[in-house]
């Protein structure tokens, strides 16, 4: 069995399954406002010119999180 | 034009009565767009999330309703906690509007459903407006609005905003909902967690996603404008290339303009004296009014007329968040928001427009500093003086010098920018940089005509119509002042002499404090000011040509060195009157509205004392 991974670790191009978001209230209901939430899938589409923050692809939409925010959210790799 | 005339046509308006309507939905789905496409007013709409920060109304007909549409600001739900989010929330629990349109992007629709159930749960007469129907369609997604429209018990419309006729579904649907009069919400309360689960639910069995996946262009284009290698240069590049166009373009039709305006104002004054109007009268309308009015016109209108279609080009292609997305870590090292790097750039516009743009960012502490500092990038009435000086002292005429140039000054602001912010948050303001999630829309091809007509009508012509404004009683004050005299000196030298030990500590002199001064209300005044005051006769020179500027102002002992103190001043001192207002009105605190004049003011001048340090150690 696969064990889940933090967001930010996954490169881009690579699509993976949101298990869980941890997180302040504020933060996390944002992000389940987006689309970030259990069973949906999100794909890592590229980076910033300074590394962070990154752009991923939830729900039709590309969104960009900052790493901070996206190590509170574990996925499983596809 | 407007709307009304094509839809009102069917029955006499007396038959028909009245009807509110809302527009709400998530941020940049276009909301604006219909809004404007309904009532025909200008508001400003723009690719990007946040643009609606404040409340918009207009008025259009269907054919059974006069209505009056609101514009809510965009909201992503209704448990919201910006103070802008709650506006919307507050405003559809009330029940003040008789119709809530959902507007939903139908590209993302999943995303927005969320929105769509929570709006049904609390309020009856829902129409739920799905936008971007071609955008969608181009994606390969195919929507099945009837069984969404079955599902969720209420109207469901389809509509391409940017295409009026597509407009008739959602006016049908508002006559339906006006007939048939409020009602009970048809929906049970529901829990976030079912709302969720029944979304994602809908999603599934009305949406058809055809392979291959949307979004590969912009993808591509995306790792180009936000990739390492590539990332900054274009972003530099793209300003240049802005201010270029803008100084280039803007030659010919300003000499052009000054020209005809002058003699305007020559065969005016030869017609005052035929008619008999008294010498001093005529002296203060066409030396004092006029010729301030006709520079102000000639030396403004054409920049901007250039340079707002072309920022509001970028901003159209949805261009900016890319910038925001860039800048981010920058900012978030300052313990600020990438999103101050949106309202940076609307400053390069307007500062006022930039200050209300700081509405966007959501920690209070980051809105701060973001409006702090906004007044350190120049704005548009600024970049007149600049280009004006680069031309005559430094770049002897070449655009593309002049352009890298001013390219160079205006960098020298973002740094102060991000320089201050940093300061600002280690002192007065100190905390942590804030979560945050931006959104990049996808890109839209412009609406060119659309984008030419906006930008020249209304942000040109408003802009200017303040300068003007300002102008004129401005112009007459200073043919007062400069006819006044007291002791056999005329008030403005007087003024200008006692400010001369200021100006000169600061590598300018006194006429150039005081031309700063009076020029708080709009800074689009201060160079025909300070010729004014130069030329003491209380009446400007007939003409706006470069030369003549530089011949005037080296006569009165400028130098290179007076010139780069006077653009740093220029990049750096008090916001305008406007902008100043416009800080008390966003933070209703005089402390922060004085930090906002003390702060740039602070920077300029230790720009300007080092930028003499400097010159008088390395050029002796």
């Amino acid at each position: 069995m696969i064990a889940p991974v933090c967001l930010d670790t996954l490169p881009p191009g690579k699509k993976a399954v949101i298990v869980s978001v941890h997180g302040e209230a504020a933060m996390t209901q944002r992000l389940r406002e987006i689309g970030f939430t259990p069973t949906a899938e999100v794909e890592c589409l590229f980076r910033s010119a300074m590394g962070d923050p990154t752009a991923y692809r939830i729900c039709g939409t590309v969104i960009a999180l900052r790493r901070e925010d996206s190590r509170k959210i574990l996925v499983f790799p596809c | 034009m407007s709307f009304h005339n094509t839809v009102a046509g069917k029955s006499g308006p007396a038959a028909r009565s009245e009807l509110t309507a809302a527009l709400c939905g998530n941020p940049n789905v276009g909301k604006s767009t219909l809004f404007n496409a309904l009532t025909g007013l200008r508001q400003h709409t723009g690719n990007w999330p946040g643009k609606t920060v404040a409340m918009a109304e207009g008025r259009f007909s269907t054919a059974g309703f006069r209505c009056t549409l609101v514009d809510l600001p965009g909201t992503y739900s209704l448990a919201s906690r910006s103070p802008e989010e709650e506006v919307t929330r507050e405003y559809i629990c009330s029940r003040t509007a008789d119709v809530i349109v959902v507007v939903c992007d139908a590209t993302c629709l999943e995303r927005n459903l969320t929105l769509v159930l929570q709006v049904l749960n609390v309020t009856p007469g829902v129409i739920v407006c799905l936008n971007l129907m071609d955008e969608a369609s181009r994606k390969g997604i195919h929507i099945d609005s009837r069984a969404l429209s079955e599902a969720l018990d209420a109207d469901v419309v389809c509509v391409t905003a940017r295409n009026k006729r597509s407009l008739r579904p959602l006016l049908d649907a508002i006559d339906r909902i006006g007939d048939a009069g409020s009602e009970r919400p048809r929906h049970a309360v529901r829990s976030p967690e079912e709302i969720e689960q029944t979304a994602r639910a809908l999603a599934a069995s009305c949406i058809r996603q055809e392979e291959p996946e949307p979004f590969r262009t912009d993808l591509a284009v995306d790792r180009v404008l936000t990739g390492r290698r590539w990332g900054y240069p274009l972003m530099l590049l793209g300003l240049c290339a802005v201010l270029w166009l803008t100084i280039k373009g803007a030659n010919a039709p300003s000499a052009l303009l000054s020209k005809a305006l002058f003699s305007l104002g020559d065969a005016l004054y030869a017609l005052f004296c035929r008619i008999g109007v008294s010498q001093l009268l005529r002296d203060a309308l066409i030396f004092g009014v006029w010729r301030v009015l006709a520079w102000v016109i000639s030396v403004m209108l054409p920049p901007m007329a250039i340079f707002f279609p072309l920022f509001t080009l970028l901003e159209d292609l949805g261009y900016l968040p890319r910038v925001a997305f860039n800048l981010d870590k920058p900012f978030r090292q300052c313990r600020a928001c990438g999103k101050q790097a949106l309202t940076m750039s609307m400053g390069l516009g307007c500062n006022s427009v930039g200050v209300t743009g700081c509405r966007i960012i959501d920690s209070p502490r980051e809105r701060l500093l973001a409006i702090l500092t906004n007044s350190l990038v120049p704005c548009n009435g600024r970049f007149p003086i600049l280009i004006s000086l680069l031309t005559v002292f430094f770049s002897s005429g070449s655009s593309l010098l002049t352009a890298l140039l001013l390219t160079a000054l205006l960098l020298v602001g973002i740094l102060t920018t991000f320089a201050m912010t940093k300061l600002l948050s280690s002192t007065v303001l100190k905390g942590e940089p804030s979560s945050f999630t931006l959104e990049l829309p996808p890109y839209r091809r412009p609406q060119i005509g659309q984008v030419i007509v906006r930008s020249v009508l209304d942000r040109t012509l408003f802009v200017l119509g303040r300068a003007a404004a300002v102008a004129a009683p401005a112009g007459l004050l200073l043919w007062m002042l400069s006819n006044i005299c007291v002791g056999g000196e005329s008030l403005l030298s007087g003024c200008a002499a006692y400010l001369d030990p200021a100006g000169r500590l600061l590598g300018m002199d006194g006429a150039i404090l005081l031309a700063f001064l009076l020029g708080w209300p709009a800074n689009e005044t201060v160079i025909p000011i300070l010729l004014m005051i130069y030329l003491s006769a209380g009446r400007l020179t007939d003409g706006t040509s470069d030369a003549m500027i530089g011949a005037i102002l080296r006569a009165n002992g400028w130098t290179w060195t007076t010139a780069g103190s006077v653009l740093l001043f220029t990049l750096m001192h008090w916001p305008c009157s406007t902008t100043v207002l416009t800080v008390y009105r966003e933070t209703r605190s005089l402390k922060w509205t004085l930090l906002s004049i003390l702060l740039p003011t602070g920077c300029g001048a230790a720009a300007c004392l080092l930028f003499r340090a400097a010159v008088s150690i390395f050029c002796r």
